[in-house]
């Protein structure tokens, strides 16, 4: 974790230590995994390339698991997207604020894609049981 | 490869399920035969000294009137399972024939008795108890000579 | 002052919060077929489950992450999955029985067919994780597990010969009539229920929903090192009161009711209450820790917000699979499978999966990105690397013991 620069600049991380974070939006709340990395490869044959985008959601992580497990997982996830295009949620580079042991996103974490269920979940379900907005314990 | 992964997993599984359950298959040989007479023996002996130990506590005012009822009901489903499990099972020769009967008998009288024992519970007369279990203590000696004359496990 | 209490409090809690429908059950089958010739196999778990319990509680202290979420970070989302996969599956069986066992408890009490309590009792676990405080919740039923210290009481007052308790105790041997096989698989079972993985899971997710820190460490340490063996002397106790009365006279302990003759026996109507009111308050804790521990090994593997800690409408998938988890655990148990025997099959399997939940413990405590100047000494090294290989090796025993003595008959 020593070798990362922040700021307005992309730069290059070391992909494992992105993998399978976890992702910390800027209320502190927990909004997932990193599943995925977007990188892109630069116009300099002998550059390294640059990550772009944290994916996070489970065509993502259906993607990265590959096999048996991660076609059940796509086929599951392509069942609960409420839209119809395939993209995987997406967290932009740009968000990410500080990487310690989590990764810490300058965002708020519920206007991201990733939490598409989370939010269902709670509207359609949890919401309508009393209590639910109860103080937390 | 993980196909055949997967799939010895689940075999491993299921086998394991089908022998947790254990269903009773015909006895083939007459040592197969003692071997199930013997279980049986063991089975019920164990639900005859509990529904001793039961009455006892019972009619001594050790215990409360439902935990006696429970605790007897559950003995007597046992014996009840023991003696069905065992009666469908075919002796297999004339020797098997007499282990049968001898067994059969003491599987009747132990029914008979912890079944009694199991109906006073449920209409709150456990004084009675102690008195009605006496049988059982015969009963279990006959029994765990039984199990004695069937010898070690082959 | 106050510390002084809180670090009682703490312990009592962990004492009696050990016992669970597992241990009650394999500790008292065992008592009643072996003596106390497997008591050794109870202390390996303990000890065991001491050490581990201690590192994952400092993992969470320090790294404020709990066990299931670090898995997926070190293993990987794939063996992750698996990881998932299998600890899921063994969770929910546990809860299943959990929840059987309390209806069991109950039905000791009111002589009403304990398949009828079974969904009241689900409701009643669930009402409980939504409503109550971690720590309240915690707290009491730890603290009413404490009557199960009746069985120690009942041993006491059975006046048995100490010499020769300890005797069997301390020269295992396997008893006449009884095969080796029998011998270790019930040994693997005691193991697997001492050392059950959704106690570490519930263990380093409360650190975390408590917010334990640094300063926080010597608590943990108290309540593992103090509590937990505790604990396990309650196990031990219902081992002794059934091979006092049970063994010699060939009672095998098939059902939960029969556990508590050895307590009538020696204490009449007092003890029979008390052990009831154990059995109840460990089921039921037992539970609740079982269902929050669903929700926590799938939402820690997928990154969802977890936890009491926060408000329900803001961990809105946690409570989903924890309800989904209680109503799963309800209709199966009201199908009349037989809930000792989906006991035994949770702690069996628990102890085949063992290396799964404790390894990667074992790799976070020793990471220093992680855990800076905490990381585990040499000596807690040695140990839980000894515990590693044993725990493989009971693994890998488990299922060909299982189908070799057809699950322990």
């Amino acid at each position: 974790m020593s070798d990362q620069h922040l700021g307005a600049g992309r730069h290059v991380w070391a992909v494992l230590e992105l993998l399978d974070r976890q992702l910390v939006d800027e209320t502190g709340r927990l909004v997932g995994k990193v599943d995925d990395v977007e990188f892109e490869l630069p116009d300099d044959p002998d550059g390294l390339p640059r990550v772009t985008a944290l994916l996070a959601g489970l065509g993502a992580l259906a993607n990265h698991i590959g096999g048996d497990a991660g076609a059940a997982l796509a086929a599951a996830e392509r069942r609960l997207a409420a839209r119809r295009d395939q993209h995987p949620s997406r967290v932009d580079i740009e968000a990410v604020r500080d990487i310690a042991s989590a990764i810490e996103l300058g965002t708020d974490g519920l206007d991201l894609d990733t939490n598409r269920g989370e939010r269902w979940v709670r509207d359609v379900i949890i919401d309508k049981i009393p209590g639910a907005r109860h103080a937390a314990e | 490869m993980r196909r055949i992964t997967i799939a010895l997993l689940i075999l491993i599984v299921v086998v394991a399920l089908i022998v947790g359950l254990r269903p009773m298959t015909p006895a083939r040989t007459r040592d197969d035969f003692a071997n199930k007479s013997k279980d049986t023996a063991e089975s019920v002996l164990s639900s005859v000294q509990t529904a001793r130990l039961t009455a006892g506590v019972g009619t001594r005012g050790d215990a409360f009137g439902p935990y006696v009822s429970v605790v007897l009901s559950e003995s007597d489903d046992a014996v009840a399972k023991a003696q069905g499990s065992y009666d469908r099972i075919q002796p297999p020769d004339a020797w098997s024939d007499a282990t049968r009967a001898r067994l059969g008998r003491l599987l009747d009288r132990s029914g008979d008795v912890v079944s009694q024992l199991r109906i006073v519970a449920r209409r709150g007369e456990l004084d009675r108890l102690e008195r009605l279990a006496r049988p059982l203590r015969p009963l279990a000696a006959k029994l765990q000579r039984f199990i004695d004359d069937a010898g070690p496990r082959p | 002052m106050k510390k002084i209490f809180g670090v009682t409090l703490g312990i009592l809690t962990a004492m009696g919060g050990f016992i669970d429908i597992g241990d009650i059950v394999a500790n008292s089958a065992t008592g009643a077929r072996f003596g106390m010739s497997l008591a050794w196999a109870v202390l390996l778990g303990v000890v065991g489950i001491v050490v581990y319990a201690e590192m994952a509680g400092r993992v969470a202290s320090v790294t404020k992450r709990a066990t299931f979420d670090l898995v997926r970070e070190r293993l990987g989302a794939r063996t992750g999955l698996v990881n998932l996969g299998a600890s899921f599956f063994i969770t929910m069986l546990t809860l299943i029985a959990e929840v059987a066992g309390v209806a069991l408890a109950v039905q000791l009490v009111v002589d009403v067919n304990y398949l009828l309590w079974i969904p009241l009792v689900g409701f009643a676990v669930w009402m409980v994780i939504w409503r109550v405080k971690f720590s309240t919740l915690e707290t009491v039923f730890g603290l009413m597990g404490l009557a199960m210290i009746v069985v120690v009481v009942a041993v006491v007052q059975l006046h048995p010969s100490w010499s020769q308790l300890w005797h069997h105790a301390s020269h295992p041997s396997v008893p006449s009539g009884e095969g080796h096989p029998t011998y270790f698989y019930y040994a693997i079972a005691l193991f697997g229920a001492a050392m059950t993985p959704y106690e570490v899971f519930f263990f380093s997710s409360g650190a975390v929903e408590e917010k334990w820190t640094r300063s926080d460490l010597m608590l943990n340490r108290a309540n593992v090192y103090l509590g937990f063996p505790l604990g396990g002397f309650l196990s031990l106790g219902l081992m002794a009161g059934a091979a006092l009365v049970f063994h010699p006279i060939g009672v095998g302990v098939e059902n939960l009711s029969q556990v508590g003759l050895p307590t009538s026996i020696a204490l009449g109507k007092v003890g029979l209450a008390f052990i009831i009111v154990g059995f109840v308050a460990c089921t039921f804790g037992a539970a609740l820790e079982t269902a929050l521990s669903c929700g926590y090994t799938v939402s820690q593997y997928f990154g969802w917000q977890w936890g009491k800690l926060v408000r329900p409408r803001e961990a809105a998938r946690f409570h989903l699979v924890v309800l989904v988890s209680l109503f799963v655990a309800v209709v199966v148990g009201v199908t009349a499978v037989d809930p000792i025997k989906v006991t035994e099959y949770s702690i069996v399997l628990s102890a085949a999966a063992l290396p799964l939940t404790y390894f990667p413990i074992l790799v976070v405590a020793n990471d220093r990105t992680y855990m800076g100047e905490d990381v585990n000494g040499p000596v807690k090294n040695t140990i839980a690397t000894f515990y590693m290989v044993v725990l493989t090796i009971v693994a890998l025993a488990t299922v060909p013991l299982m189908i070799a003595t057809k699950a322990g008959a």
